[in-house]
């Protein structure tokens, strides 16, 4: 704001020094000129008062006295003078503020003021395109603060229309910028992470590399395309690369593997609060791969490795596909499908990075065999509505697969581990989990996260250094602080403690100081199970299912019927 | 020759010679000093003031900040001179008058660092 100050008066130098010089000379032209007989000539205090309330055309009249037609002759010029004075500095202050730089630097200095008053932990968002504003409405609903920073103007606007609960700093720029990125917060003792979800992945890279060059143990989060980018944005730092199409592939193949481990991965990775997908069973068979990009190449290796017949159609023609597997064409229209065979095939996947094509194909294929399973790539978010009327067995959104990605990262550790460690388990292990899950929030996608049991925490301080005994049980967490009979609407899915895993914890599990338990639940799960652990009465009464005497004297009082006994 | 920096000292040094000749005379009396030239000094040194924003070096916030000294010191003398006239039972005193003199000396001051400063300036220059 300081320099702002300065930059305008700059700007203003010529209008301010008219001004002056307008002043001065009426001044002293009216303390010049002769006064009408008998009376003093003006002095400069006079003067001063008469061009101030002339010059700005409230016009007392005149003051002190009538004046001599000398002093009306002068007055005269005044007037002219100090309206085109006043009237060039104004229209100068106008010009200055419809000024497209001015207006930059004082959105920049506001932008600035915002982040560096930041009260708490933040995330910063590089990028606001459909992925970005995924990560930002998850973020929000969780309570989290962030800053955005965005290429392009009007999505800026679109930050302040977006109603977030929170204020949210926003500036266009290009994020690979490190100036910028210190001046949105990335050096801020409260920054938390940053996520670089732009749409150009060499952006991406820059960022990251000026994040992992300014505070090497932020977490950074980046989006890449292409394998290259992908592999050099993690040759450096400790941070989380997410590379859509190496995201999809993966999926898939899970998908195929075993569909519960696959719907226990989604609901256990989706934006909290969403519907709980459904479960997508492949069947075994002809899967026809419409496009043959690198999602089309993901899911080809998947299908492929899973031992289905594929065959794929696409435009160009591709040398390192086996002779056969190649049908030339769109895959929009019923030649190319029936040459690939649509009528004995059992599933399509439509991968063009087109929506319109995708959804033609879909439409075409369905008409020549109506038992197609069917598997859409939705590309723009806007779109949503056309692929809902048309209900694939399942859709998979390019935003959100990056969203999810980025928020696993950002969540914890702990889920990433919990999310290996599961596909260690049968089928029927998941299935049950995921019926235990679904249970928990009446079918929604339920929150995660995670506790760690450490001495910054008064709760657990009380529970484990001042009054061990007795020893907190798991069970004792996810109970209500209020009613203790009642159970929360949660699940301990990991116990971690100096390097040993113990995955769905028993509610007997005594807990240590120093381990980690990664929760699933409700939000309202989450926040009674945070409160408790605030207190460490509340922490007494879910283990003992007693409230402990508070202040002095009843202290002393409990004492005194404990020593007497009987 | 830059024009720029004609007008710049210029009026630096305007500003430093009105006060100057405003200041010179016996300090209390009357008829020594002339409300023009103190009026002469204040519009010379609010021009130069003006001048001297948006100058972002270091040596550019000492110009200004010596300036702004003159500024308020005149300006309190211009004050003072006004309740000599009118607000005060005696009118002009040569005690208020000396009053007026040594805040203008204050200023006086004040320009001449501004006006050291442009030498300095000058001096290191080594075009």
């Amino acid at each position: 704001m300081y320099n702002i100050f300065f930059l305008a008066l700059r700007r203003l130098r010529v209008p301010l020094i008219t001004l002056i010089l307008i002043y001065a000379v009426s001044m002293f032209g009216l303390v010049l000129m002769p006064a009408p007989p008998g009376q003093p000539a003006l002095d400069f205090f006079h003067a001063f008062y008469f061009v101030s309330y002339t010059a700005t055309t409230i016009g007392f009249g005149e003051i002190p006295y009538t004046f001599s037609p000398g002093q009306r002759a002068w007055v005269l010029v005044c007037i002219y003078l100090s309206v085109i004075g006043w009237t060039y500095t104004l229209g100068s202050l106008l010009a200055l503020f419809q000024d497209r730089s001015f207006l930059h630097a004082l959105r920049l200095a506001k932008f600035t003021l915002k982040v560096r008053r930041m009260p708490t932990g933040f995330y910063l968002i590089l990028g606001y395109g459909q992925t970005g504003q995924l990560l930002a409405r998850a973020l929000d609903e969780r309570g989290e603060r962030f800053v955005v920073v965005e290429q392009r103007e009007e999505r800026v606007n679109e930050v302040l229309l977006a109603g977030y609960h929170a204020d949210v700093p926003a500036i266009a720029g290009n994020a690979a910028n490190p100036e910028l990125l210190q001046l949105a917060g990335i050096l801020h003792r409260n920054c938390r992470g940053i996520l670089a979800v732009t749409g150009d992945e060499n952006v991406n890279l820059a960022a990251m590399m000026a994040s992992h060059a300014l505070r090497p143990r932020l977490l950074s989060i980046g989006r890449a395309r292409s394998l290259h980018v992908s592999r050099n944005m993690s040759s450096f730092g400790a941070n989380h690369v997410v590379n859509m199409f190496e995201t999809v592939g993966m999926e898939f193949r899970m998908a195929l593997r075993s569909p519960s481990h696959y719907r226990l991965w989604q609901t256990l990775t989706q934006l909290p609060g969403r519907p709980i997908p459904s479960l997508f069973q492949p069947r075994a068979g002809l899967w026809l791969v419409v496009g043959f990009g690198r999602f089309g190449h993901a899911v080809y290796e998947a299908l492929v490795h899973q031992g289905y017949a594929v065959r794929v159609i696409d435009e160009e023609s591709h040398p390192d596909l086996p002779i056969g597997v190649q049908v030339a064409g769109l895959g929009v229209e019923e030649r190319d499908l029936r040459e690939a065979g649509v009528r004995e095939a059992v599933g399509l996947i439509a991968c063009h990075d087109h929506d319109i094509n995708n959804l033609s194909a879909i439409a075409t294929a369905r008409e020549m065999n109506p038992g197609l399973m069917i598997v859409a790539r939705q590309n723009l978010a806007q779109n949503r509505s056309l692929f809902t009327a048309i209900h694939p067995d399942l859709t998979v959104v390019r935003s959100q697969i990056v969203a999810r990605q980025t928020l696993i990262a950002m969540t914890t550790p702990l889920l990433t581990q919990f999310l290996e460690l599961m596909q260690g388990y049968s089928v029927e292990w998941a299935g049950k989990l995921e019926e235990q899950l679904l249970g928990l929030c009446d079918g929604e996608v339920p929150e995660r996260w995670a506790l760690e049991l450490t001495a910054q925490n008064k709760g657990f301080v009380h529970a484990f250094l001042a009054q061990p005994l007795p020893p907190l049980r798991l069970g004792d967490l996810s109970r209500h602080p209020d009613r203790r009979e009642q159970a929360l609407d949660c699940l301990a899915l990991l116990y971690q403690y100096q390097g040993h895993d113990i995955v769905l914890p028993q509610a007997s599990q005594q807990l240590q100081l120093g381990a980690r338990i990664l929760f699933v639940g409700s939000p309202k799960a989450r926040r009674l199970m945070q409160w408790a652990l605030e207190s460490p009465e509340l922490v007494d009464y879910l283990r003992t299912g007693l409230t402990p005497p508070r202040g002095a004297v009843f202290r002393w009082l409990a004492a005194r019927k404990q020593a007497k006994p009987g | 020759m830059n024009l720029e920096k004609v007008i710049f000292g210029f009026f630096i040094i305007l500003a430093f010679t009105l006060n100057f000749g405003f200041f010179v005379g016996e300090l209390d009396a009357i008829h020594q000093h002339d409300s023009f030239e103190l009026f002469a000094a204040i519009v010379v040194n609010l021009i130069a003031t003006v001048l001297k924003v948006g100058d972002r070096t270091q040596l550019g916030a000492v110009h200004l900040s010596t300036s702004l000294v003159a500024d308020l010191q005149l300006l309190v003398a211009a004050c003072v001179w006004g309740y000599a006239s009118f607000g005060s039972p005696d009118g002009m005193t040569p005690k208020l008058m000396a009053t007026i003199v040594s805040l203008a000396g204050g200023a006086m001051m004040a320009n001449i660092v501004s006006v050291v400063l442009l030498i300095g300036e000058t001096l290191t220059q080594r075009r």
